[in-house]
């Protein structure tokens, strides 16, 4: 049984083997599930310290999990689209395109915070900002693009 | 056989609102394809604000002089002539689509929202890749230096980026 979704934006109409809207479209469910899983994530993230408890702050460690996170991410989505019928080029679309988006809400929402909580001041050094910036992002990601994706899962 | 033409004699009155309708009409349906233009960031813009940083932003960027000039600017000065630049490059993107200021547009509102979300992030993206390139962007510098540097060399590519942009051929 295939699924039919329709772009308002570009006006196109989509045949998949089954629904996959919550790849295809971010809707305003989307954004408000990304603020409230990058709401506990950061909370989790500050209040435990993770960066010196969790990853030691060791940067191949932090570095391992981010470009790791990422990839895995890429391909869960690529594979989910490819299983549901589009050829390869359209399910790299589609995956960089969703992951695109949940990506800078969730990083705009951890920077805000790394603002206010005072973790990061001027004088400190651009290389512990990186670094703080990247293991809080791989926290905040886990619960943010859970609840982003689980928030639409099912929906027409 | 000829068919007669109707001829039906206008005012001038009635003339010169025939002509404002097909004014407004023709305004409308430019509103229309420029509203689609402006809903979809593609690729290509994003290629071509990258293009439009190098080309516009690279020259200031590389010389040495602008970075030797930048620490002598406070902080608080830089963020508010980044903050005048944003301004201006927020005015310049809704005159590429429209004639007008969409104040009363929600939709447009939005959607120029988004599209210059989308151009800051590209640019700030060019820039890093930039700023790494001339090793402007080290491990060891403060957040203020980092900061100020990112602020002034953003501001210059918006600029660059804003500019190429006008030299997009519509169809």
């Amino acid at each position: 049984m295939t699924h039919k979704s329709y772009d308002k934006l570009t006006h196109e109409h989509f045949e998949d083997n089954f629904n996959i809207d919550f790849l295809r479209h971010v809707t305003k469910r989307n954004l408000v599930g990304n603020f409230i899983g990058s709401v506990v994530g950061i909370f989790l993230f500050l209040y435990f310290n993770l960066y010196e408890t969790f990853f030691n702050a060791n940067q191949n460690l932090i570095l391992n999990f981010y470009f790791g996170g990422i990839i895995v991410v890429f391909i869960c989505f690529m594979a989910i689209s490819k299983i549901a019928g589009n050829n390869i080029i359209d399910s790299v679309s589609i995956a960089i395109r969703r992951g695109l988006y949940s990506f800078i809400f969730l990083n705009m929402f951890l920077l805000i915070a790394i603002i206010f909580s005072g973790q990061i001041t001027l004088t400190d050094t651009y290389e512990k900002f990186l670094f703080f910036f990247l293991s809080g992002q791989v926290v905040v990601a886990v619960f943010a693009v859970t609840i982003d994706l689980l928030a639409t899962i099912g929906k027409n | 056989m000829q068919k007669k033409r109707s001829s039906v004699k206008l005012t001038f009155r009635e003339e010169e609102e025939l002509i404002e309708n097909f004014e407004k009409k023709k305004e409308q349906l430019d509103n229309v394809k420029l509203k689609r233009e402006i809903k979809h960031f593609r690729f290509m813009d994003f290629a071509q604000i990258v293009i439009g940083v190098g080309a516009f932003g690279l020259p200031a960027i590389i010389n040495t002089s602008f970075w030797d000039y930048i620490p002598n600017v406070e902080l608080v000065d830089m963020i508010l002539i980044h903050l005048f630049f944003l301004f201006c490059v927020v005015i310049a993107i809704n005159y590429q689509f429209r004639k007008d200021l969409p104040f009363g547009d929600k939709w447009f509102m939005f959607m120029l929202t988004k599209r210059i979300f989308y151009t800051y992030v590209s640019v700030f993206i060019s820039i890093s890749l930039l700023m790494i390139l001339v090793n402007e962007l080290q491990m060891s510098m403060t957040m203020y230096d980092y900061i100020l540097n990112t602020i002034a060399a953003q501001n210059v590519g918006l600029v660059g980026a804003v500019t190429f942009s006008f030299f997009k051929k519509r169809n």
